[in-house]
């Protein structure tokens, strides 16, 4: 487990994808922890998997997107930012992932203001 | 100008009459149905798919399964519904002609399975349709499904 | 100036698939771009799974898929033995081995009836899922259920195999190797079919990197990573079995792929079977899981599954994530879509063995420069054309 900074994630991903090893991203995590969301990439590599974790605030998450130098994150951003509301900064694709399309803005189903359970009728 | 029906009306009536015997009759004795899945696990739309296998072959039984619902007279529905998928499901039901029935597979479509609570899912497809007959199951066995389809028809054939 | 023709192709469609969108505008016979969007099959199970115990949660995430629902419970049970530091008996792990194996052939042999219904052979697709039914009747013989098996609990698994059940599994597996010699003739020497995936959809090595593709869609494109074999789990770092790749890149080399891992999948339950150790096949777990976290990864006939858990202290999760392997896939479907014929998108689609309810809707638009004339077709009319190849 690697703890980076979210202002470095671009730079720590760029610099492991130059380094020329074999790396694929399996799937990147979004999670809300008290006043913080954190945000695990899961990198798995020959060796094993290699994990970062980052944060921002629940108030404002942004985050650079990772999408230009590795097009296999675009799906797994736009999930969190659909589901969990963080911004990704210079992300190519914007648009609502798996959300139905009347579903009301400013609304994010994964965070802990949310019900888990869908009252009876 | 008489009241009474003219032997050509009484004629047109009893052809009319018989066309609708017949109609019912090829309903009942080799039913067109059409699939749609409605946001469910894939588990019963397999074992729908299965039961036209030469294991199962419900064509024999003159089953087809159509790709339009212009030419289906049975819409069978598997999945818990979402809101998403709600008004696709309708639309589909819409474009049926008259009689349509609809059957429910499998726990999910009968009243929300397992997903029953999660934020985007339904509690079965009865909010959305009416529904003709219920086959419970996780997922049903191919054999389930065709009897489920069977006790409709029987239920039809009485109800005639 | 080249016509614009958008084809939308609704959410119902004839044969099986979850319900899925395309919304194609080509030019001419070629497609020059394409999109995805999901959103279907979105149930809401992340979310529900904070609210349920941790067996709750197990059936629930069982029927996230009904093709590989073993996949789905087992990798959320391994992430969860491993926040209870438990170890579970060697038995129990070569009886998951050996189920997920058998899943591993029936996901196979469907997607061989379906690719062999994508490119018109229907005959293909009536044979193969009559010999599915072998798997079927194995898996419903071990586990008391066709899908949504149900075989394990936190700590081991659930049902345990008898010599009887031993024997007719061997026996069925004998009938499932000759059957899948005979689909691998055809597969891969049957010059229609042949013709109708080679050189369709390719997709080369780095991309399939670059894009983080995995499974027989990554290793047909010759990425040498098998999550058995890379990161073992379960039983795997005791059998011996090969990887199989293929530099083809194309549709056809995906093909290959999973019909030689159907034969490896044979060999391993074999291995399995023959080298079962003794003992119990579960253990007592405490309710109750330490705070942590834990993922685990499993090698889905799809690809890689990962599941990450987090736990805090209770009886429920605090956070579930699955990531299904068709969704690391999607981002390659748009590039291995590009330039190709409108008649094979059906065939390209397939290729990487879209499980949407694992993942969710489908809408892809393929979008493209100035035109005005439109059609609509849906799916069955749409594989009718690529049958016939007649021109749009």
């Amino acid at each position: 487990m690697v703890e980076i900074p979210a202002q470095d994630i671009r730079k720590w991903v760029s610099d492991l994808l130059k380094s020329g090893k074999f790396v694929v991203l399996s799937t990147i995590t979004g999670y809300q922890e008290g006043d913080k969301i954190f945000l695990l990439y899961h990198f798995a590599t020959k060796d094993g998997m290699v994990d970062v974790r980052s944060s921002v605030p629940l108030a404002g998450p942004k985050i650079d997107s990772i999408s230009n130098v590795l097009p296999g994150a675009i799906l797994y951003e736009r999930e969190i930012h659909d589901i969990l509301g963080v911004s990704f900064e210079g992300i190519p694709d914007n648009r609502r992932l798996i959300l139905p399309e009347d579903w009301p803005d400013g609304v994010y189903p994964l965070r802990k203001d949310y019900p888990a359970t869908r009252g009876e009728k | 100008m008489s009241n009474t029906t003219t032997p050509e009306k009484k004629t047109v009536k009893k052809q009319s009459k018989l066309a609708a015997k017949l109609a019912g009759w090829s309903r009942i004795k080799s039913p067109w149905i059409i699939h749609f899945n409605a946001g469910g696990c894939n588990g019963c739309d397999i074992e729908l798919v299965a039961a036209l296998t030469p294991k199962f072959d419900v064509e024999r039984f003159g089953v087809l399964l159509k790709g339009t619902p212009r030419h289906a007279d049975i819409l069978v529905v598997t999945g818990p519904v979402n809101e998403q998928i709600k008004s696709r499901l309708k639309r589909i039901y819409d474009q049926m002609p008259n009689p349509k029935f609809v059957i429910a597979v499998g726990a999910c479509a009968c009243s929300g399975g397992v997903f029953k609570g999660c934020y985007n899912s339904l509690g079965g497809i009865d909010d959305v349709l009416p529904v003709s007959a219920y086959v419970p199951g996780c997922p049903p066995r191919p054999d389930a499904i065709i009897q489920g389809v069977y006790a409709l028809l029987n239920k039809l054939k009485k109800g005639e | 100036m080249n016509e614009r023709i958008i084809l939308p192709i609704g959410p119902q469609h004839p044969l099986l698939k979850e319900p899925t969108h395309f919304k194609l505008t080509v030019e001419g016979e070629k497609i020059v771009d394409a999109d995805i969007r999901l959103g279907y099959n979105h149930r809401g199970i992340e979310k529900a799974a904070e609210d349920r115990t941790y067996v709750q949660d197990l059936y629930m995430i069982e029927r996230i898929c009904g093709i590989c629902s073993h996949v789905h419970a087992t990798n959320f049970v391994q992430a969860t033995e491993e926040l209870m530091h438990v170890e579970i008996p060697a038995r129990a792990k070569y009886l998951r081995v050996i189920v997920g194996e058998l899943e591993r052939i029936h996901s196979h042999l469907l997607w061989l009836g379906v690719a062999g219904h994508e490119v018109g052979y229907d005959t293909l697709f009536m044979v193969s899922w009559r010999d599915r039914e072998v798997v079927q009747d194995l898996l419903e013989l071990i586990t008391g259920n066709r899908v949504n098996y149900g075989m394990n609990t936190l700590g081991g698994v659930r049902k345990d195999l008898t010599k009887e059940q031993i024997d007719e599994v061997l026996k069925g597996l004998k009938v499932l190797e000759d059957r899948t010699r005979y689909y691998a003739k055809v597969a891969l020497e049957e010059t229609t079919f042949v013709a109708r995936v080679s050189g369709v959809g390719p997709l080369p090595k780095d991309v399939a990197i670059s894009h983080c593709a995995v499974g027989p869609t990554a290793r047909g494109s010759g990425v040498d990573y098998d999550i058995r074999r890379d990161a073992p789990y379960a039983a795997y770092n005791e059998i011996p079995f090969k990887v199989i790749t293929s530099d083809r890149g194309d549709v056809l080399g995906r093909t290959i792929v999973r019909v030689l891992e159907t034969f490896e999948a044979i060999n391993i339950i074999r291995y399995a079977l023959e080298h079962l150790p003794e003992g119990p096949i579960s253990i007592k777990v405490p309710r109750k899981v330490a705070a942590g976290e834990a993922e685990s990864r499993y090698e889905a006939p799809r690809g890689e599954c990962i599941h990450y858990v987090r736990s805090n202290g209770t009886d429920k999760p605090d956070r579930v994530k699955v990531r299904a392997p068709t969704l690391a896939n999607l981002t390659s479907i748009r590039y291995t879509l590009m330039n190709q014929q409108v008649a094979d998108i059906p065939i390209i689609v397939a290729a990487i063995d879209p499980c949407l309810s694992c993942t969710d809707r489908t809408q892809v638009i393929l979008a493209q420069a100035d035109s005005k004339r439109s059609e609509n077709l849906s799916w069955g009319e749409l594989r009718r054309r690529c049958v016939t190849k007649k021109p749009l």
